[in-house]
């Protein structure tokens, strides 16, 4: 018979939850929530949780310089968690687009984009990012997460049906929640769930997928959901977030990258990772542009891109486009990074892509973990549940064009001599 | 420790199942001003659970039990923070006196038939097939992972016709617990899962937990509000 005294019950500890069991509570008063989760969150942020959210003072370079959570004192680490795969925010060309844009219009657009708020620069954008996509009109939102909301509530319906990737962006997910529409979730990339999940639906349908998704950085299996979806008669929409720009003989994204652009009906992406600026957008026919622009609240009740962004945006394109061989850097930088860490033991999960999660497996060791390799000159991020699913925490590494065989090499041995040292290290 | 503070029920075996359930299946089970969590949009989630207990004294019974994962309650006097709240909607047990002590003490909602409840393991995983006189009720399956003695605070609700009631729990063992979505779920037609509705819950578990040689060790109940 096991004890029970009641001084001896053991109180929380801060590893018996993730901050999500903070979520739903029920109280007579609304701010009853706010001590038990103030009291959480002393003990978690001194054991890890400060690696979250660390300022930066530098651009995000390969090396950058981070104020530590902990001292306060700012060090120069190797950087590993900024989008930015192509390097382009901070090259020369794409600076001086921006301080030209400044110079000129002010720092922000001061109106709706349906009133006061477009710019030549927005159209000139626009044009320019459907030119690259091949598709006969684009349309400009603040953010990514923006295009998302607004261009899946622009489109979907109460009554209408939403069948998701399990793991889809959040805001993928608030966009279905404003639509309205009734909502179901597939298996991560199983095209047989999926078709289960259709197979019960009568109505409008949308499917929604990513081309890369951003936890396990492994690619959508395109022709497979596509195939069923035609089968079903549903739409598909897919976010190329982490994708366009990168994929594809052109860097037309994951649709590219399978030959099938024609088939999927909506293309969706941000300039926020690939071209490390802001802003979001949907490409497509003049008649969806022309829709979407109506209906997409997100965008009109919201100020438009700022110009300076859209110039810096549109420098970075040009790049893109008359530099494939940063395509071709960011490649041989993440086969280099394959390789090593298959020859070193280092578990990298299912990634195909630039996203490369460092698995752990170890929901609490995780940061400690994360902790050892930031004091040994890595700035890398540490992502536990409910970003991913328990027991498979990691810390994500996102691998740039602009990292040099240097600073790979220096990443890969850190990171397996930590690794090793933890007893996480296959070898 | 005094029996009357704290109500230890030791158990040889536990298998539980976590699953997605519709969030409008949940309002039709869950009484007023008690919120299911949403797992994520439109879905909340189902706990099914089968333990094989094994009381001070010899007494060895099973029982079966579902549950919705709904929001814990704050309030003065009621504990710490819990892992998560669970409304427990279905019991079932292998032997009367279980059932009347259930329902007397925790105001469990009863199912008035001995059930069987029969655990099958295996070196990796281990299956619950429950049964009664009226044929199949359910079986549940779910596969080990990493095996750590664990301790978890809960919070139970329950309504009868006086009242809805809360207990706070603690469950210790050594447990085993993923979200590798291996395990299985059968919810046979049987009247005892009347209140679901079994096409639209997927078999495949968001999270499987399995305890060996653990206990659940209860505060006593507690009244939150009139029926
Ligand atoms: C798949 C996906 N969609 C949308 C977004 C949101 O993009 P943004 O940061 O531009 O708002 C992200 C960002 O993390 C993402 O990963």
């Amino acid at each position: 018979m096991k004890s029970a005294q009641p001084e001896e019950k053991s109180k929380s500890v801060f590893t018996d939850f993730d901050y999500t069991r903070f979520y739903h509570y029920s109280a007579e008063d609304l701010a009853a929530v706010l001590h038990p989760f103030g009291e959480w969150l002393k003990e978690a942020r001194p054991a890890g949780y400060y690696l979250h959210g660390q300022a930066l003072a530098s651009a995000p370079t390969p090396r950058v310089k981070v104020r530590d959570g902990k001292t306060g004192q700012i060090r120069e680490l190797l950087n590993l968690s900024s989008y930015n795969y192509l390097g382009v925010s901070y090259r020369p060309e794409v600076k001086r687009a921006a301080i030209e844009a400044i110079e000129k219009y002010g720092l922000g657009a001061s109106g709706s984009p349906i009133l006061s708020g477009t710019f030549d620069l927005h159209i000139e954008l626009a044009e320019a990012l459907a030119d690259y996509k091949k598709t006969p009109a684009a349309i400009l939102f603040p953010t990514g997460y923006s295009a998302n909301v607004g261009f899946i509530s622009a489109i979907m319906r109460s009554g209408d049906n939403i069948v998701l990737d399990q793991f889809a962006h959040a805001s993928i997910v608030d966009g279905a929640i404003l639509s309205k529409a009734k909502t179901l979730f597939f298996r991560h990339n199983n095209p047989l769930d999926l078709e289960r999940k259709l197979a019960n639906l009568s109505g409008k349908k949308l499917v929604i997928v990513e081309g890369v998704y951003s936890m396990d950085g492994d690619m959508c299996a395109l022709p497979e959901i596509v195939e069923v979806c035609k089968r079903h008669g549903a739409r598909i929409l897919i976010d190329e977030a982490h994708s366009m720009f990168l994929f594809g003989p052109n860097g037309r994204g994951v649709v590219e990258h399978f030959g099938l652009e024609k088939e999927v009906d909506f293309h969706l992406g941000t300039f926020s990772k690939t071209l490390g600026g802001q802003g979001g957008y949907v490409c497509g026919s003049q008649e969806l542009i022309d829709y979407v622009s109506g209906f997409g609240r997100a965008r009109f009740f919201s100020c438009s891109l700022a110009p300076v962004l859209a110039a810096g945006l549109l420098a970075g394109i040009r790049i893109v486009e008359q530099e494939p061989q940063l395509r071709a850097k960011l490649w041989s930088n993440v086969a280099y990074l394959r390789r090593r860490f298959t020859e070193e033991g280092v578990d990298i999960g299912h990634s195909c892509s630039q996203v490369i999660p460092v698995m752990i497996n170890d929901d609490v060791r995780v940061f400690p973990i994360g902790e050892k390799l930031q004091e040994r000159g890595l700035f890398l991020q540490p992502v536990v549940h409910p970003a991913v699913t328990r027991h498979k925490s990691r810390l994500r590494i996102f691998v740039s064009a602009s990292l040099s065989e240097q600073d790979l090499a220096e990443a890969v041995d850190t990171i397996a001599d930590v690794l090793r040292q933890e007893g996480v290290c296959r070898r | 420790m005094s029996a009357l503070t704290h109500y230890p029920y030791p158990f040889a075996r536990a298998v539980i199942g976590f699953f997605e359930l519709p969030i409008e299946n949940a309002r039709r089970i869950l009484p007023e001003h008690v919120e299911p969590i949403e797992m994520h949009h439109g879905a909340t989630v189902l706990s099914v659970s089968a333990f094989d207990f094994r009381l001070e004294g010899g007494f060895e019974y099973q029982q079966i039990l579902m549950s919705v994962v709904v929001a814990p309650c704050i309030r003065d006097g009621v504990g710490d923070y819990p892992r998560s709240a669970l409304y427990a909607f279905a019991a079932a047990a292998s032997h009367h006196l279980a059932r009347e002590e259930a329902a007397s003490r925790w105001r469990l909602p009863q199912w008035n038939e001995d059930v069987t409840v029969v655990f099958e393991e295996r070196e990796h995983s281990i299956s619950a097939h429950a049964a009664d006189a009226g044929g199949p009720i359910l079986d549940l399956t779910v596969s080990d992972y990493r095996w750590e003695p664990e301790s978890g605070f809960y919070q139970c609700l329950m309504a009868d016709t006086s009242g809805l009631y809360m207990a706070c729990f603690t469950v210790e063992g050594k447990q085993s617990e993923h979200e590798e979505g291996t395990g299985m779920l059968r919810l046979h037609d049987h009247p005892f899962n009347r209140d679901l509705d079994a096409t639209e819950i997927d078999g495949a578990p968001i999270r499987e937990v399995w305890i060996r040689n653990g206990a659940q060790i209860f505060d006593p109940l507690i009244r939150l509000s009139d029926a």
